[in-house]
């Protein structure tokens, strides 16, 4: 192995609240601003503070040896902007030390890039990358879409807007025996695709606690080895940031972990790259090809859309928001349009999967509600709501 | 019932075939017209033996009807030997939980005068759909002059009374008996039973050991034709039924007539609880509930402002179908998760319905 290539997600949803139709308007009519705000100051404690303080550190302290990349979704920015600025400055010393690599996303942590009409996908990681130069100050080139939801129509998409490469789930199926440690092609654009490693990123993301497994307690000196002993040419290790200090809580010892990894992965000969060095350094060894009827994500053991579209309830409500979007846009309101965006937040959907085997425990840790089945009628409620307030509208529009 | 409503279909003016399923309905009765022939036979017979059947047939099922005149014309026949008719809102709705009592005034006004029109009887006595009581209802029954209504004797309303008596009200109340009533509508055919196999006369005794004037046996008819899918012989059952109650010195009376036979006593908690079919918790305990009720109530103030609109007799017809108890029922936390499944496709269809309603130019 020659690179290790380190991307972190951040993300924060706008939660529903447990909704009624009562008198308040506007955003506060569907969205739990009080939960939402306590989530993301517990989380910002617990984790965006303390780990970037530490990974700047070690940036710092790694002189330009130790690198990675992030992407913060636009609602997560947001809230920063909104409830803790401290957290906004932790991510503008990492930006402006020039060795973290910010990516685009959705801006709303979106499934628009599951609609047949890529016109508001594209619209969204527009929304972000602005976001992302204002408020930090660079100006992203390489994608990462929601949930690493791949298929040949989003790679195509994001190519045509000119990014560099776009990093997606290294599924075995995919690969059919090839290694996910190279640098492939999208089928027909030629966009670079990094495939993440799941075994290596879940070895620290999932298993880094578990007392059951057999290679419990990870060091960070055991995992440099395994990676310096893989064959290929870069190591894509993707995961929530959150793996720092929330997931995996900081007494599990996940800080001496990350403090330790940098200088045990340079000691055994690799180095860090970016997913920009990487695509310069190393040429497509293959092509992947995802049909849009196969889409691949990083989600639960399918690694498929299942977890946000895997019943009926699931299906249905994502048909209602995605029908909803023309008539939408049509009323010109922007706050109408920022609910709706919103709306289309993978988590509301990932709260209503019904998957209780396996990753069912991964689900319910995420959500707010007591079970699948109220997450399902809380947001359809919301929507029939908030699909009156947006015909009231055209209704107006029309009188006028 | 709603069919499998699947938002793709667009926003268009819908039409009732949009969020039902007229064909399934159709052939649901086509299937059920010969048992239905057949168990209106063995109640003429039984009322030949001295029965009295009161029937509370809703403005639904008598315009699916129109598909086949042969049933209309067996319950014709039920009605020249006797057989009273009771009034109920047309559509099988919940509207008496409306705010507003209009709309409920409207669709028991409208089966009231379907009842007239088919069977030439004018009902005296009021049912309503899986037997809801509120608060208001007796007095406005009282207005619209009906004799009697019949509720539910759900635990909820007797606090331990027995409800073996005619009650007061603003007009009286007679009150089903819940456990003999499903004797024979559930368990009749359960063969785990312990009392299966039920006969006439056993049942009858039961009844005469009880304390009481009058006891009100209240079941869907449709039981009738599932005990006889069950291959149990409830049509037997009822026509040996009088024959055992006079055995007893019990008579089978009409409503009216047990409001003539015995004095009305007092109920206190009558008059400030609501109930329907067991409690009100079937029709109105989960959140789904709350919401569509709510939602319902909503939609038809909308509707109101758009009486001058060509497509309104058409979308006021699609929003009182929508009240359709069954709805309720479907989405109740006794069917536990299947219930909400169904519950988010009712608000996807309710959703589109309000949504069409708010594109009505008037």
């Amino acid at each position: 192995m020659k690179s290790v290539c380190m991307y972190f997600q951040l993300h924060q949803p706008y939660r529903l609240k447990w909704f009624w139709p009562d008198d308040s308007k506007g955003f506060e009519r569907y969205f739990d601003v009080a939960i939402n705000r306590n989530i993301f100051e517990k989380v910002a404690r617990k984790c965006y503070l303390p780990a970037t303080t530490l990974l700047a550190e070690l940036v710092d302290q790694h002189e330009g040896n130790f690198k990675f990349s992030v992407s913060i979704t636009g609602t997560l920015l947001r809230q920063c902007e909104k409830w803790n600025p401290d957290v906004l400055d932790v991510f503008t010393q990492l930006a402006d030390s020039k060795r973290v690599e910010f990516l685009d996303e959705t801006n709303y942590h979106s499934l628009a890039g599951l609609f047949d009409d890529k016109s508001e996908f594209r619209e969204q990681i527009l929304e972000h990358h602005e976001l992302t130069s204002d408020l930090l100050g660079v100006k992203p080139q390489v994608f990462r879409n929601t949930e690493l939801l791949y298929n040949n129509s989003i790679a195509e998409t994001v190519s045509s807007m000119g990014y560099k490469a776009i990093l997606t789930e290294g599924v075995d199926q995919l690969l059919d025996s090839r290694s996910p440690n190279y640098v492939y092609k999208a089928k027909d654009c030629d966009l670079p695709v990094l495939l993440r490693n799941y075994k290596m990123s879940d070895d620290i993301g999932y298993r880094f606690s578990a007392r059951w497994w057999e290679e419990y307690p990870l060091t960070a000196d055991k995992w440099a080895n395994w990676a310096s002993t893989e064959q290929g040419d870069c190591m894509n290790i993707f995961m929530d940031y959150e793996t720092f200090g929330e997931h995996q809580w900081s007494d599990s010892g996940i800080f001496d972990f990350l403090r330790a990894l940098p200088g045990e992965v340079l000691n055994k000969g690799l180095e860090f790259n970016t997913p920009s060095e990487i695509i310069e350094k190393y040429d497509p060894v293959g092509e992947v090809d995802v049909g849009d009827f196969n889409t691949i994500s990083w989600a639960d053991m399918e690694r498929d859309t299942s977890a946000w579209l895997g019943n009926d309830m699931q299906r249905r409500c994502f048909e209602e928001a995605k029908r909803l979007g023309p008539y939408v846009k049509r009323t010109n309101d922007p706050k109408l349009i920022s609910i709706w965006r919103h709306l289309l937040t993978s988590d509301h959907y990932y709260y209503m999967s019904t998957k209780w085997l396996g990753d069912g425990d991964v689900h319910s840790y995420f959500s707010i509600h007591t079970s699948p089945y109220d997450a399902a009628i809380n947001f359809i409620a919301a929507l029939l709501d908030f699909k009156t307030c947006v015909f009231r509208k055209l209704a107006e529009m029309n009188k006028e | 019932m709603l069919k499998w409503y699947w938002p793709s279909e667009g926003y268009r003016s819908p039409e009732f075939e949009t969020y039902f399923d007229q064909p399934k309905m159709y052939s649901a009765l086509e299937k059920n017209i010969p048992e239905i022939i057949r168990t209106n036979e063995a109640l003429l017979d039984s009322i030949d033996n001295g029965a009295k059947y009161t029937f509370d047939i809703s403005g639904i099922f008598l315009d699916q009807c129109k598909w086949n005149p042969a049933v209309i014309e067996s319950f014709k026949e039920l009605k020249d030997r006797g057989a009273g008719f009771s009034a109920s809102p047309y559509y099988h709705s919940i509207s008496s939980l409306f705010p507003d009592n209009k709309e409920f005034k409207e669709q028991v006004t409208m089966h009231r005068d379907k009842i007239k029109e088919i069977f030439n009887v004018n009902p005296r006595t009021f049912i309503n759909t899986e037997l809801i009581l509120t608060k208001e209802l007796s007095a406005i029954l009282k207005e619209m002059k009906f004799k009697c209504l019949i509720s539910e004797g759900s635990e909820n309303l007797l606090y331990g009374n027995d409800p073996n008596q005619v009650y007061d009200n603003h007009i009286p109340t007679l009150l089903r008996h819940i456990p003999l009533s499903e004797d024979i509508e559930i368990r009749f055919s359960d063969q785990k039973w312990i009392s299966y196999p039920l006969i006439a006369d056993k049942f009858a005794s039961w009844i005469a050991n009880m304390e009481g004037d009058v006891t009100t046996l209240h079941f869907k008819y449709s039981s009738i034709l599932s005990h006889q899918q069950n291959r149990s012989d409830i049509l037997q059952f009822l026509i040996d039924l009088p024959a055992s109650f006079e055995k007893y010195g019990i008579s089978m009376i009409t409503p009216e007539e047990a409001l003539k036979n015995f004095k009305t006593k007092e109920l206190p908690s009558i008059m400030n609880k609501s109930t329907s079919r067991y409690g009100m918790h079937n029709l109105m305990g989960n959140h789904p509930q709350h919401l569509y009720l709510h939602e319902l109530i909503n939609i038809g103030e909308i509707l109101q402002s758009k009486k001058g609109a060509p497509e309104y007799d058409k979308l006021n017809c699609i929003y009182r179908y929508l009240q359709q108890s069954e709805i309720l029922l479907e989405m109740g936390s006794d069917n536990q998760n299947l219930g909400y499944e169904k519950a988010v496709n009712i608000f996807s269809a309710l959703s589109d319905f309000k949504r069409a309603i708010l594109e009505v130019k008037v």
